[in-house]
């Protein structure tokens, strides 16, 4: 009985102490990329008017790499948004919205996310305009990785397929940007990408969108002016745990419009991401 | 004989617990960092506007209090008037390099500026801006 009661003990023992040190093998507190830095402008002007933003974000799984490959497991991950505006007379409201945030992602959130409405109506004796471009640039790479270890490894995994337990290395770059001049119009455009996950399941994603529509306000039944829009993707990723190459992809998107613009929209989405089975 | 066996044996227990935990200790470290953050406003020749701008700032604070910085200007006609007549600039800028645990090595970097200026006659012109930052541990 007293042995019964001895083995039981160290049976317990031997659980608690197991799962006391599988906690803290967890991922341990390293979050410091807790910022967020959201910004709004609201402004109506007759006059000229000029802006320019830019924002870079650099992650990486463990610390930053000089040179050369990334060691096993590590993922990169480099987000560009820039965006510039200028008039040089004329009337233009415009409200903007721009949050960053370099924190990790659940699904639907963003650690960039612009948002833009412009209202423009040229001064007919300047024959001015409003010019703006727009771009956001998403670049993720990773090396190869075993799956036992992903989750204390991987941030951003932008790969499709597990072969064996190993998941491939990968580069991707993903574009989606706008150049744009009118004389009277209204101009919106979002701009969105996820480049830090909280976890695996959390795919990599670029949203870009344009619109331009005639100003009612204005009487006008038309924008005037000319767009360009340039979408990008590429990708190449291997396959388990070896440096060859399995797989590569590449689209371009390139728009262009001028004249009297009736109505003109497109929007590009890519998303990737690891789907453990 | 066979207590003395299960006193040793809750002995080494606590034994072990103790070293656990310590490690435990050991892991939650705060990671090195390095911020700046920059905000500048400049009216030139402004005639006839109301001007209203806020700044809040929290640079001390208890553990688990982010610093933050929140900034507003609006620029608007006085009253009896339809336009403010002048030129306004802002400019703001950071940069941010941070890394993970014990890591000297950076693993994340940030920089950002937003300029604008407007000139002319100025119905309506408001900016905010806002920056946060906390350890999450």
């Amino acid at each position: 009985m007293n042995r019964k009661i001895v083995y039981v003990i160290c049976l317990c023992l031997f659980l608690l102490i197991i799962s006391v040190s599988t906690a803290d093998r967890l991922p341990n507190g390293t979050n410091t990329t807790n910022r967020q830095i959201p910004s709004e402008t609201y402004l109506e002007v007759i006059g000229s008017m000029s802006s320019h933003q830019t924002y870079q974000l650099d992650t990486y799984s463990n610390g930053s790499h000089d040179g050369g490959f990334l060691d096993d497991g590590e993922t990169y991950s480099s987000v560009v948004y820039k965006n510039a505006m200028t008039t040089n007379g004329g009337y233009l409201a415009q409200s903007k919205g721009l949050k960053l945030d370099e924190g990790a992602q659940q699904k639907g959130g963003y650690n960039v996310d612009s948002k833009i409405v412009s209202t423009y109506l040229t001064d007919p004796e300047k024959g001015s305009k409003m010019s703006t471009a727009d771009s956001l640039e998403l670049f993720t790479s990773g090396n190869w990785t075993n799956t036992s270890d992903i989750n204390k490894t991987i941030r951003n995994p932008v790969v499709q397929g597990i072969i064996g337990d190993y998941i491939g290395g990968f580069n991707s770059y993903y574009k989606g940007a706008s150049a744009t001049e009118l004389t009277s119009g209204q101009l919106a455009t979002i701009a969105q990408t996820r480049s830090v996950g909280s976890d695996t399941s959390v795919p990599a994603e670029l949203h870009y969108l344009i619109g331009i529509h005639p100003d009612t306000s204005s009487g006008m039944p038309y924008a005037a002016g000319t767009s360009r829009t340039d979408f990008v993707m590429t990708n190449e990723e291997g396959a388990g745990n070896t440096t060859e190459m399995a797989s590569t992809k590449a689209m371009s998107d390139t728009t262009t419009v001028d004249g009297q613009i009736f109505s003109f929209g497109k929007s590009y989405t890519v998303t990737s991401g690891v789907s453990p089975t | 004989m066979k207590q003395v066996r299960i006193i040793l044996i809750i002995l080494i227990f606590f034994i072990l617990i103790i070293h656990v935990q310590v490690m435990g200790e050991s892991w939650s470290v705060y990671p090195a960092f390095e911020d700046h953050v920059h905000g500048s406003v400049s009216l030139v020749n402004m005639q006839s506007f109301a001007l209203d701008s806020k700044l809040k700032a929290r640079v001390v604070g208890e553990d688990g209090v982010p610093a933050g910085i929140d900034y507003m200007i609006s620029v608007t006609p006085i009253n009896g008037t339809d336009r403010a007549v002048g030129t306004v600039m802002t400019d703001f800028a950071g940069s941010v390099l941070e890394a993970r645990g014990t890591n000297q090595d950076p693993s994340a970097t940030n920089e950002w500026r937003d300029k604008s200026m407007v000139s002319g006659s100025i119905v309506n012109f408001m900016k905010t801006f806002t920056y946060t930052s906390g350890i999450q541990l």
